[in-house]
C-alpha cells in the first residue's frame, strides 16, 4: 500500500497592485472618453504603416511558399504561421474584418498541419490569394462572405481528412 | 455609459465593452514593460498606452531582454506578446510569478496573442497572466482590462502547479467597483412577470433529487 500524497499547500494573498494606487491619483490623468479618443487618433496615424506592413507580410508569404521544395517543411510551416499571425496583429487597420478572419484561418490550418502535403499547400495558397483580395478592400459583406465561407470549407475539409487518417 | 467601437470597422460599429466616459484614470506615474518581437505591433501597443497617458514605457523585443529588465527594474504593468523568440510570453510570466523578485511577482501581466496554438492552450491557462487579449488590439478592450487588473480585488494564488491571479474569480461575482455591479455578458437585469402556476414544494424537491435508475 502506498502512502497518500501530501495535500498540496495553497497560499492565498490579497492583491492590491501599486498600479491601483497610482491610477487613483487625482492630480493629472484624464477621463476614459478622452483616453479612447486619443487612442483612436493615434491608431489612425498608424493605419497606413500597418497596411504597408501587411503588404510586406503578403510578399513574404508568397516568397516562403515559393521556397524550394527541399527546404525543411517544419521550418516553412513555422515561418508561414508567424507571417499569418503578424497579419492578424496588424489587420485592425483594415476597413473590413474579413482579413482578420482569413489570416486567423490560415493560422489554424498551419497549426494543425503535420507536414506540407499537397492538400495543405493548396489550402495555404487559397488563403493567401483570399487575403490579397480582401486586403485594403472596403467593407462589403456580400463580396467577402463567399470568400470566407470558402476558407471555412477548406479548413473543414482538411480536418475531416486528418480525422479519417486517424 | 458609452460603448466603444473597434478601430477597424467604422462603417459597422462593433460594441466591445462598456466603459464609463466620466471615469478618471491616471497612468502618468505608472511604468509599463511592453514586449513584442514585431516592431509594428510594438508601436501599436505603445501608441495605445501612451494615448491613455502612460509616460514611462520600456520597450523590449524578446522574452530574454524583458526578463533581464525585470530582474533589476520593478514595473507596474507588463504587456507581452505570446510569441517571442527564445523565451515566449507565457514562459516570461511563469518565470515572473515563480522566480522573480518578491516585489515583482504579483505585477499585473497581460498577454496579447494573435492566435493560440492548440498545443499551447494549457500553457496559456497556467502561466499566471491576469488576462489574455486577442490581437488586433482594441483600445476599449485594452483600457477595460487595465482597469480590471488595477482595481480588481482578486486573490493571488500560490500552489505547486499554479502561481498567479485566482482563475476562479468569475465565480466570485462581479468586481465590487465595476459600474452597476454587472458585466456586459451577465443576463439582463430585467425580469419578466412570472407565468403559469407556482410549483408545489414536492415538485421543486423532485427537480433537485438525484434520479434513480429504473434498471
Amino acid at each position: 500500500m502506498t502512502d497518500a500524497p501530501a495535500a498540496s499547500q495553497v497560499r492565498k494573498i490579497r492583491m492590491r497592485p501599486r498600479l491601483a494606487q497610482l491610477m487613483a491619483e487625482k492630480s493629472g490623468g484624464m477621463y476614459v472618453a478622452e483616453a479612447l479618443k486619443r487612442a483612436d487618433a493615434t491608431l489612425e496615424t498608424l493605419r497606413e504603416p500597418s497596411l504597408t506592413g501587411i503588404d510586406e507580410l503578403i510578399v513574404a508569404l508568397d516568397a516562403l511558399l515559393a521556397a524550394e521544395a527541399g527546404a525543411e517543411p517544419a521550418a516553412r510551416i513555422e515561418g508561414l504561421y508567424q507571417l499569418a499571425a503578424n497579419i492578424v496583429g496588424l489587420c485592425g487597420a483594415e476597413r473590413n474584418v474579413a482579413v482578420q478572419v482569413a489570416a486567423r484561418s490560415l493560422c489554424e490550418l498551419l497549426d494543425e498541419a503535420d507536414g506540407l502535403s499537397p492538400s495543405i499547400l493548396a489550402g495555404v495558397k487559397v488563403h493567401i490569394a483570399s487575403i490579397k483580395l480582401l486586403h485594403r478592400a472596403a467593407d462589403n459583406p456580400a463580396l467577402q462572405g463567399p470568400i470566407l465561407q470558402g476558407l471555412a470549407s477548406v479548413l473543414e475539409k482538411r480536418r475531416a481528412e486528418s480525422k479519417a487518417q486517424g | 455609459m458609452i460603448s466603444h467601437r473597434l478601430w477597424s470597422h467604422r462603417g459597422r460599429p462593433e460594441h466591445v465593452g462598456v466603459l464609463q466616459p466620466s471615469q478618471h484614470i491616471n497612468l502618468e506615474k505608472a511604468r509599463a514593460l511592453i514586449v513584442d518581437d514585431n516592431h509594428q505591433s510594438l508601436d501599436l501597443l505603445v501608441g495605445v498606452l501612451t494615448s491613455f497617458g502612460l509616460r514611462n514605457v520600456i520597450r523590449k523585443e524578446s522574452g530574454r531582454e524583458a526578463r533581464d529588465e525585470l530582474e533589476f527594474q520593478q514595473v507596474d504593468l507588463i504587456l507581452a506578446n505570446a510569441h517571442l523568440p527564445e523565451i515566449d510570453g507565457y514562459d516570461l510570466i511563469r518565470w515572473l510569478r515563480r522566480e522573480a523578485d518578491e516585489a515583482s511577482r504579483m505585477t499585473p501581466a497581460i498577454i496579447v496573442s494573435a492566435h493560440t496554438r492548440r498545443s499551447q492552450v494549457e500553457k496559456a491557462r497556467d502561466c499566471g497572466a491576469n488576462f489574455i487579449i486577442t490581437k488586433p488590439i482594441s483600445p476599449a478592450v485594452m483600457l477595460e482590462r487595465i482597469l480590471w487588473v488595477a482595481r480588481s480585488d482578486r486573490l493571488f494564488i500560490e500552489t505547486e502547479s499554479y502561481v498567479g491571479p485566482d482563475r476562479r474569480w468569475r465565480n466570485a461575482g462581479p468586481p465590487i467597483e465595476f459600474p452597476d455591479g454587472r458585466r456586459r455578458d451577465d443576463q439582463s437585469i430585467e425580469l419578466s412577470d412570472g407565468e403559469g402556476f407556482n410549483m408545489s414544494q414536492d415538485e421543486l424537491d423532485m427537480l433537485i433529487k438525484p434520479l434513480r435508475s429504473l434498471a
